[in-house]
């Protein structure tokens, strides 16, 4: 009898396939100064600390409700959003401290937020699922699968029709591949030739579904030639595979050529949202890929034997990022709660809750 | 500033064409909306006056319409978005009630959703049961969004640009069986606020308030009713949310008699609601139990005797009256 | 064919049955007419009686159930047949209580009501009906419904006949003054007590020289005594000898008095009081003389108290200040009878023979004959006169 929807053989398998067919070297690409490459590696340091320390949180109560960590993505989010510029738009899923991170975002007011507080992101009314961003180009997370697909769509509409000449991207999992708004949306941005980036998380699992399991072809990227635009998988433990495919994708989108397709893949090796027990799984079956794919791991090694930066600068990067989130963890317990009067704000415009009351 | 008598439907179509040309951010996208200018002709010249980026034709794909629609709203366009028969707006109810009605409060209200969501409602004529339906209740009972139901070609113009120019959500639920309604318009540019109800027939003996097509209908049967002497005061809400109460709580501390009258399903529909609200505000001035007249709680049938049961008509408003006044 | 037993109904207002006892047990042959069931209803048994032949297949309700009427109770099968797949709980009509129905629930404990539509029994006036006559000070209790709850127009209908009472407008050439208050008060209670009492006036003439000098012998320059008040006191004597004149029709008793309290008549601007002297019996004529001043007093300036007022068990009223030497008064009901007193006159008398000049005075007794007969109110007049007469010995 199967308790578990993966053993420890199937997943050393999918790790050995992984290493063949998807897995690229770390290489930061030419376009690309040091800088520019140490802040991607902070940003990822920066979203591995917060979210580790997310969990913790959780599960002292101090954030309660629905939270998802993007641990092990954190090459995705960052590597692609490296490639944007300011004015360009991002969509998010479920897993959105990643991509606010990845956009610029400040760690106080997402701590805020998630701890409901007054001065986070969304004033207390959002918390993880609803983390948004919107000045720095971030158009929210949300709780419902694949429903930031049309979304980007219409953003990339208004760059369309107002002539604005900025990108966005769409991020979604795997999960949302099989929604069908994904299919209207792609199907939509292609027929018009919208300059959005549709990038798909593929971490492989849709809570305890493999993907595998879930469609009949695993390769999100050959869904592409249906609706006549580029499609390709890149590995998703690598910003830098990640970050030259979007580049690739933004200048095809500018240039006014359409949509793409990015199969970012990577794998969750961690539960889905933060008290994910992962019942349904070999939890063991994980380590595999904790151990070879973390980007983390992968970046530090690169970073100092590419000579980028020596262990010394690496630590301190590294150090800074989780001396951020300390304080921003004591910022936001420090914040205060939000007033009962603000129940109200927000559901309407000013003016209309000035005419009607809106209650 | 003259008037001039003209259909719903042209209403509706001047309200486009002058929105569209006031501000460049106004755009429309549905199935053929923009060269066949919509089956109805409702969206009739758009395309040609202001092009295929302002005026979109769809492939069928409403989920991705009416998200579109609010990504476009939140990033700096005006858009309209049309789902053909209000049926069908069961398919993008994600976009409509998780994002559209909700994004403003869960971002904690930064931004705005200037967007409008058309979709034609209405029964009759053996359009049947998955294309003769009216879901204002659904979208009454979501806070964030604003449902209206203009059926006087004034009211869907000034109603439509209210809409179009303000900054949140609105579900705009025109009837499509009421086009050819004529009524008068003036010349110049002027908008129709929302949550004012309008009386159209006063009367001394019932309140009659009417959602829709049932205006038309309540404002026949109220003719009957006057040459037995009884004379009904006829309320348009004209939106459903934001309702105005006050001019219906006015109305009843003269009348002291109820009915609210709606095409759609009698079953928790907005009569429900109504009759609740009007209760609790003034349940000193009842004389009567109030009364709904609505369609059967059935799916429309497509054969016409059938259809012509569930669809509430004069007929059954006269008949309410009469019984409420015990002239049956 | 299978054939569902049901709960039957027994008498018109019967819902439930309360089941005793069952008469056959399942399996059993059971024919058409046989009683096969015990029920109770209102606290009698009845037997039940099989409305079919067949086998007795299944008993869904069991000895001390309550079912409401048409609910079925078991199931009967020919000989070999299948039971339907399903079972109905009740068979026809529901058999709700259209209007509130108490009897034929055996146990207060169990409450199996059917469901009804019942008519809204409790709600008897419209809201708005109760608001408007709050507001017009309608009583609800007066007004009646023309439907089955009170409405606005009801209400209407009552206020407008309030209104009308109060504005009734009299034809030219006439003052019109409105029939209220004190007048209609008093106006009311004597045409109450007319035509309800079976009133019988009995006439005397009595010689008045006696009470002329009780009076002067009592009285002084400053306090004169009141003829009334002598003849309460004579009346109060009279009553205590004739106690069956000192009664009231109480409904279906008559009830006789313990204590003697007499009211007397008094006319004043604002109309009739009676102040009532309380043990006139008890009482000397100085004492009552000076209490009559009071509470006189009090009531013709319109300061009578309840007490004053009330109590009476006997009234004397008199006119002989306007002359009048007899009239027929109306008792003061509920008591039983009532004086009046005329003028005292010289008049021509016969004594000892002779015609003589003599003051006398006439009495009228007016005695309700339900609660009296004609002699013994007699005797008790007749006693009056002579107390009278005695006075000139």
């Amino acid at each position: 009898m199967k308790t578990s929807v993966i053993s420890m053989e199937e997943s050393l398998a999918k790790l050995e396939t992984f290493k063949k067919e998807v897995m690229q070297e770390y290489q930061a690409p030419k376009d690309l100064s040091t800088e520019q490459v140490l802040e991607i590696f902070r940003k990822m340091a920066l979203i591995r600390e917060f979210d580790s320390r997310v969990k913790a949180l959780w599960k002292q109560n101090y954030i309660y409700g629905l939270a998802h960590a993007y641990l092990g993505a954190e090459a995705v989010g960052v590597g692609a959003c490296a490639a944007l510029r300011k004015g360009d738009y991002i969509t998010s899923t479920h897993r959105g401290h990643g991509h606010v991170i990845s956009m610029g975002g400040d760690v106080n007011k997402m701590m805020s937020e998630l701890m409901g507080k007054a001065d986070g992101y969304c004033k207390g009314k959002g918390g993880s699922m609803h983390i948004a961003s919107v000045d720095d180009g971030m158009l929210g997370a949300t709780g419902i699968v694949g429903s930031g697909m049309p979304i980007a769509v219409g953003a990339a509409l208004t760059a369309s029709v107002k002539k604005k000449g900025y990108v966005t991207i769409c991020f979604h999992g795997d999960g949302g591949t099989n929604q069908g708004v994904w299919h209207e949306s792609i199907n939509l941005a292609a027929a018009w030739k919208l300059p959005v980036i549709f990038l798909c998380e593929n971490n492989q699992w849709a809570i305890a579904m493999h993907y595998d399991d879930a469609t009949g072809n695993p390769t999100v990227a050959d869904r592409a030639i249906g609706y006549g635009i580029p499609g390709v998988t890149v590995d998703g433990f690598n910003p830098f595979a990640v970050y030259e495919a979007v580049r690739d994708a933004v200048k095809r989108a500018r240039a006014g050529e359409g949509p793409s397709l990015i199969e970012a893949r990577y794998y969750r090796y961690i539960g889905h949202f933060v008290a994910d027990d992962e019942r349904y799984r070999d939890k063991s079956s994980n380590d595999p890929w904790a151990e070879e794919m973390d980007p983390i791991k992968r970046m530090r090694a690169y970073l100092i034997n590419s000579g980028t930066a020596d262990e010394e600068e690496v630590e301190a990067i590294y150090q800074s990022a989780t001396d951020e989130v300390e304080a921003s963890i004591e910022h936001a317990k420090n914040a205060p709660e939000p007033t009962e009067d603000t129940l109200w704000e927000g559901l309407y415009s000013p003016e209309f809750m000035n005419n009607f009351g809106g209650k | 500033m003259s008037n001039r008598t003209i259909t719903i439907k042209k209403a509706i179509n001047e309200a486009h064409h002058e929105e569209f040309a006031r501000d460049e951010s106004v755009i429309i996208m549905g199935c053929d909306v923009g060269i066949r200018g919509n089956p109805f002709g409702v969206t009739a010249g758009l395309y040609n006056a202001f092009g295929p980026d302002r005026v979109r034709d769809t492939p069928i794909s409403e989920a991705a319409i009416v998200g579109a629609c609010l990504g476009a709203a939140i990033t700096g366009l005006r858009p309209i978005g049309e789902v053909l028969y209000s049926d069908w707006i069961t398919i993008p109810m994600d976009q409509i009630v998780n994002q559209i009605a909700k994004i403003r409060y869960m971002f904690g209200g930064k931004i705005k959703v200037p967007l409008v969501i058309r979709a034609p409602v209405g029964a009759g004529g053996g359009q049947a049961a998955q294309h003769s339906q009216s879901f204002e209740a659904w979208f009454s009972h979501v806070p964030g969004l604003q449902v209206v139901m203009p059926i006087t070609p004034y009211d869907a113009k000034g109603l439509l640009k209210t809409a179009i120019r303000g900054n949140d959500p609105v579900l705009f639920f025109e009837h499509k069986r009421g086009y050819e309604i004529t009524g008068e318009v003036p010349e110049n540019d002027f908008t129709v606020p929302f949550g004012e109800a309008v009386v159209r027939r006063k009367g001394d003996d019932v309140t009659i308030v009417a959602v829709s097509i049932m205006v038309h209908r309540a404002l026949k049967a109220a003719e009957e009713l006057s040459t037995l002497g009884i004379e009904c005061e006829v309320i348009d809400p004209r939106t459903i949310y934001p309702f105005d109460y006050d001019t219906v709580m006015e109305s009843l501390r003269k009348t002291h008699r109820l009915i609210v009258t709606h095409e759609a399903t009698r079953r928790s529909g907005i009569g429900a609601e109504i009759v609740s609200q009007v209760v609790e505000r003034g349940f000193a001035e009842l004389d009567e139990k109030p009364m709904i007249v609505a369609g059967l709680n059935v799916a429309m049938p497509y054969n016409h005797i059938l259809e012509s049961m569930v669809i509430p008509n004069e007929g059954n408003i006269k008949q309410t009256v009469l019984q409420m006044m015990d002239r049956a | 064919m299978a054939t569902f037993f049901s709960m039957p109904k027994l008498g018109m207002n019967m819902v439930e049955g309360h089941i005793v006892g069952w008469l056959v047990k399942e399996g059993d042959q059971v024919n058409a007419g046989d009683p096969i069931l015990e029920i109770e209803t209102d606290k009698a048994t009845n037997e039940v009686e099989s409305p079919a032949t067949g086998i007795l297949a299944k008993i869904i309700h069991d000895v001390g159930d309550d079912v409401p009427c048409n609910g079925v109770l078991a199931v009967i099968l020919d000989e070999g047949e299948k039971m339907p797949s399903s079972i109905p709980e009740m068979i026809g009509e529901d058999i709700a209580p259209k209007a509130a129905v108490t009897s034929a629930i055996s146990d207060a404990g169990k409450q199996k009501k059917a469901s009804s539509s019942q008519k809204d029994t409790r709600i008897r006036v419209s809201p708005s009906a109760k608001k408007m006559a709050k507001e017009l000070g309608v009583d609800l209790d007066t007004v009646s419904a023309a439907g089955s709850q009170i409405k606005r127009n009801d209400v209407q209908r009552a206020y407008d006949a309030m209104q009308k009472a109060k504005n009734n407008t009299a034809p030219s050439g006439v003052n019109a003054k409105a029939y209220i208050g004190m007048r209609k008060l008093t106006g009311d209670a004597m045409a109450a007590s007319a035509s309800t009492s079976a009133r019988v006036p009995l006439f005397v003439e009595a010689n008045a020289e006696g009470l002329i000098k009780q009076r002067e012998s009592l009285s002084n320059e400053n306090e004169k005594i009141s003829y009334n008040v002598l003849l309460a006191k004579i009346v109060s004597q009279a009553l205590r000898e004739f106690p069956y004149m000192n009664t009231q029709l109480a409904g279906d008793q008559i009830w006789e008095f313990k204590s003697i309290h007499i009211g007397i008549a008094v006319d004043s601007e604002n109309g009739l009081f009676v102040p009532v002297l309380k043990d006139v019996d008890k009482k000397d004529i100085l004492t009552l003389n000076n209490e009559f001043s009071t509470v006189a007093a009090r009531a013709l300036n319109g300061k009578a108290t309840s007490s004053d007022l009330n109590g009476g068990t006997f009234t004397i009223t008199n006119l002989g200040a306007q002359e009048v030497e007899s009239f027929v008064p109306i008792i003061n009901l509920p008591e039983c009878a009532i004086l009046g007193v005329g003028a005292i006159m010289q008049k021509a008398a016969v004594v000892n023979g002779k015609l003589i000049p003599q003051n006398r005075i006439g009495l009228t007794l007016v005695f309700d004959h339900r609660i009296v007969d004609g002699a013994p109110a007699a005797k008790f007049l007749q006693r009056i006169k002579h107390l009278v007469e005695d006075l000139d010995k």
